[in-house]
């Protein structure tokens, strides 16, 4: 590896990586493909890093290459609908303080993920922005699209997602 | 579980931390992997040339010659092609999701095409070959060859035959499929773009 591409992609996945992964839990439900996809974001983050102009923050750039590796995987395994299963409630690995507060926390956010996955492409991605905390703008830069056209997607994703949730509870 | 915006957010981004020196490993061993690949296929172009080389030196092919050469610089604008295809595809992760849902299309549509060519085109071919020669060369003496020399040929030929059908079936059901996907994909972003004009 060049050491400059080296050096680039190690504070890339040092920063987003967190980003990386839970942009991955919305294409793939099972722990171990989501791995492997947020292998597969990294290795295509090396491949497109020479393409990276500095005209956007390296964070949308970073979340446009995981979204359209998300959409090749989905594309490849031609899977069914994602959508809100078993394994999407199913508990998590320890995080939190008590051990009550850590499954209910890990089966919320597991629940929430499950809901994301279950938004059309259109919409997933940019409620997945938007709980990353991409601005309207942001979200529009990652994906192409509008501001207006985002708020749009934005208000839409919304309601499907919440919709999901309760009926989920 | 209440769904505020920051909640949700907050829910969101509490997920576990993921382990940067794998995934750089992961990175490097890929690397490799691809590069002795890439070796592997250079040696193969290179070597396939050099033996092309040589038996047209020592006059094997004699009068089909030409239809040698034909047979080898095909291979390798197939093997360019191939390379070409293949950094198509990983420079397409840079553009807007809709810009690569589009070249997918594009290139399951060509998958799709070159499937069909193996499924239909392979036992047609075939089958005309036969039909050819009967009629072209009806006279013609068989291979010096002992019976089970000729079955085993023929054994070898029949199996790459079916072989490539099968294989031409697998792609033309995998490419269907994933044309129906993207193409559903596609409209969904267009229904999108629809509500908010």
């Amino acid at each position: 590896m060049s050491r400059h591409r080296e050096h680039t992609l190690r504070r890339w996945l040092k920063d987003h990586g967190a980003m990386i992964e839970r942009i991955a839990s919305t294409y793939e439900r099972r722990p171990a493909l989501v791995a492997e996809l947020t292998q597969d974001v990294a290795l295509a983050l090396w491949r497109a890093l020479p393409d990276f102009r500095a005209e956007a923050s390296d964070r949308t750039f970073v979340a446009r290459i995981a979204h359209n590796v998300g959409i090749s995987h989905v594309r490849r395994a031609v899977a069914r609908p994602p959508g809100l299963s078993d394994d999407a409630l199913a508990p998590v690995a320890d995080e939190g303080p008590s051990l009550e507060h850590i499954t209910d926390r890990a089966q919320q956010r597991a629940r929430l993920q499950g809901a994301v996955r279950a938004l059309p492409l259109s919409l997933r991605a940019v409620m997945a922005l938007h709980l990353e905390g991409f601005s309207n703008i942001e979200i529009g830069h990652t994906l192409s699209l509008s501001p207006n056209n985002v708020g749009v997607r934005l208000a839409r994703a919304r309601s499907q997602l919440k919709a999901a949730l309760e009926s989920a509870q | 579980m209440s769904n505020t915006d920051l909640e949700l957010k907050s829910l969101w981004q509490s997920g576990p931390t993921v382990d940067i020196h794998t995934l750089l490993r992961h990175v490097a061993r890929e690397r490799r992997r691809m590069q002795a690949v890439l070796w592997v296929e250079i040696a193969a172009c290179i070597a396939s040339v050099g033996m092309f080389v040589y038996y047209d030196a020592a006059g094997v092919f004699g009068e089909q010659r030409w239809l040698a050469w034909g047979v080898i610089a095909v291979s390798m604008v197939v093997q360019i092609w191939m390379w070409r295809w293949r950094r198509g595809l990983w420079n397409a992760t840079t553009r807007s999701p809709r810009e690569l849902l589009t070249l997918q299309l594009s290139r399951a549509r060509v998958g799709l095409r070159i499937g069909r060519y193996y499924a239909y085109g392979t036992p047609i071919c075939t089958l005309l070959a036969f039909a050819g020669a009967r009629f072209i060369a009806p006279n013609a003496p068989a291979l010096s060859l002992s019976v089970s020399a000729r079955l085993a040929v023929l054994a070898g030929l029949a199996s790459v035959m079916i072989g490539l059908t099968v294989w031409g079936f697998r792609m033309i059901r995998r490419y269907r499929d994933q044309i129906a996907h993207i193409n559903t994909q596609l409209k969904e972003f267009e229904h999108e773009d629809q509500r908010a004009k």
